[in-house]
């Protein structure tokens, strides 16, 4: 063991997380470098620091004063869902979900386009046949359909993805429109009226992007799905969904859906760390999401 | 050197100092996180005292420690409201402790990205005060506490998980939504940097052994 490769495992080491072999390599090399050993000395100092550290500090005001606040809080938000409107709150319950549906079908949208430019390597891990088609719903290739290994192509579960994502749409769009309905029955109806309407011009929309669908080109002329428009039309479906829900008009924070070419959802739509229950994905390292709340931050 | 066990606290822990009313043949005394959760749902108070007594000091000192002590209460806070409010979409799919600490985490490093950088590097080393004599001297864990607001937000998030509150990778992926190796090699670099803050002091320090 030189150098280099002990300084990559020095953690592992001081953790007792390197195999015996290892072990015994890095323990030889510690014999005879001091570098070494004044760095892996300092390294398990400071972790021996830090594992002697009190868990835990207590708020300089105490305990009590923090869960005055918190409870303080709490009901606050409770009153201020109270005032909200029944499709501002389903809208708030279902947008992560949606959010997801689409992301997920765009998300392999993405790659099925990027399949015809896998290396040339015969039938690999996903079967897929060198040289092949993969695009539209019915591609089928030289050597048979592309299939995945438990005997779906690509091209079909690309199909089961739309229809996943098409389905909840229209469960998404039923039940505001039931929402929205008992909304102009018990209130003023001045915004469920206009809600009303939103809804309308999703089902023209609807009608439009099934008719995409069915020309999506195939090959090498079909569109990236940038500019896929079965999936630029659900983004602006969530858009419409989310206005009709809450009102909320372009421009406002979390009103723009936008799709990235991996199919992702926007760094800033609607999905906050709320809808995701608050535990939203945050690598180590990573950058949080600060997206604002379709209905305004708190 | 393997980390001293803390674990992720998990219900059948005997919380803080919380009377809870008396009800024969309600599960009160010994909750299950099912239970606790399905209570916060319905607005039962004892249920959500007993969430803030069982977890606030863990909650804390994460908010504390990655956010900062001087922004400990307003994390810790905005942490407790989320996991109360999200209680009711906790799916019993993880440990309850597990995805308390995942909602604290989550809010330090959201409070760490939004507000305006801390000072970091040279002038962090700079506020780090001299070694003093002795080899395992206090002054060694202020030092140590004060270089932690030097390392980025994720290598700070995963040294306080692993290191300080003795979280076993695993668990520090879970928390995290990460891999296990991605965490094992986010402490390492966490570390490596703290070393390189606390070098020039430990090396004081052992010049004045």
């Amino acid at each position: 063991m030189r150098c280099p490769q002990l300084q990559r495992l020095s953690s592992r080491f001081l953790d007792g997380d390197l195999g015996a072999e290892r072990a015994s390599a890095a323990r030889g090399h510690l014999r005879d470098c001091e570098r070494c050993q004044r760095a892996v000395a300092a390294e398990a100092e400071i972790v021996a620091a830090a594992r002697s550290l009190p868990s835990s500090p207590e708020p300089a005001q105490g305990w009590d004063v923090l869960w005055g606040r918190v409870s303080a809080r709490v009901a606050e938000e409770e009153r201020a869902d109270a005032a909200r409107s029944a499709a501002s709150l389903w809208w708030r319950e279902n947008r992560s979900r949606l959010t997801l549906a689409v992301s997920a079908g765009a998300a392999f949208a993405f790659v099925l386009w990027g399949a015809p430019a896998l290396p040339a390597l015969g039938p690999g891990p996903l079967g897929l046949v060198p040289g092949s088609s993969s695009g539209g719903d019915q591609a089928v290739t030289e050597g048979g359909p592309e299939r995945d290994g438990v005997g779906e192509s690509l091209a079909e579960r690309g199909a089961r993805e739309r229809a996943e994502t098409d389905r909840q749409f229209r469960e998404a769009v039923s039940e505001l429109e039931v929402i929205i309905a008992e909304e102009q029955a018990f209130s003023d109806g001045a915004r469920a009226d206009a809600a009303g309407a939103e809804l309308g011009a999703i089902r023209e929309r609807v009608r439009g992007a099934k008719a995409a669908r069915v020309a999506l080109p195939d090959t090498a002329g079909r569109p990236s799905p940038r500019q896929d428009p079965v999936y630029e039309a659900y983004w602006e479906e969530l858009a419409t969904l989310q206005r009709a829900a809450v009102g909320v008009s372009d421009g406002e924070p979390g009103a723009g859906f936008r799709q990235d070419p991996a199919g992702r959802a926007p760094a800033t739509g609607p999905v906050t760390g709320d809808d995701r229950g608050g535990d939203g994905p945050q690598g180590p390292g990573g950058a949080r999401d600060s997206a604002g709340d379709g209905e305004g931050t708190r | 050197m393997a980390p001293p066990k803390r674990s992720v606290p998990d219900s059948s822990a005997n919380g803080g100092a919380l009377s809870l009313p008396r009800q024969a043949g309600d599960q009160r005394r010994d909750p299950s996180d099912r239970a606790i959760a399905e209570a916060c749902g319905r607005g039962e108070a004892w249920a959500m005292e007993l969430i803030y007594h069982r977890y606030r000091r863990r909650v804390y000192g994460l908010a504390s420690r990655i956010a900062g002590p001087e922004d400990a209460d307003e994390v810790a806070q905005e942490a407790f409201v989320r996991i109360l409010r999200g209680l009711p979409k906790f799916r019993g799919d993880a440990q309850l402790g597990t995805w308390i600490y995942r909602l604290a985490v989550n809010a330090a490093l959201t409070h760490v990205t939004r507000r305006p950088r801390h000072t970091e590097g040279d002038e962090v080393l700079d506020n780090i005060p001299a070694a003093q004599t002795s080899a395992r001297d206090p002054g060694l864990s202020a030092r140590l506490e004060r270089a932690l607001v030097a390392l980025p937000a994720g290598y700070r998030a995963v040294l306080v998980l692993h290191d300080i509150e003795g979280l076993s990778h695993e668990e520090c992926a879970t928390i995290l939504e990460c891999r296990v190796g991605t965490s094992k090699s986010q402490l390492h670099k966490a570390r490596a940097r703290m070393r390189e803050l606390l070098g020039p002091a430990l090396a004081a320090e052992r010049k004045g052994e």
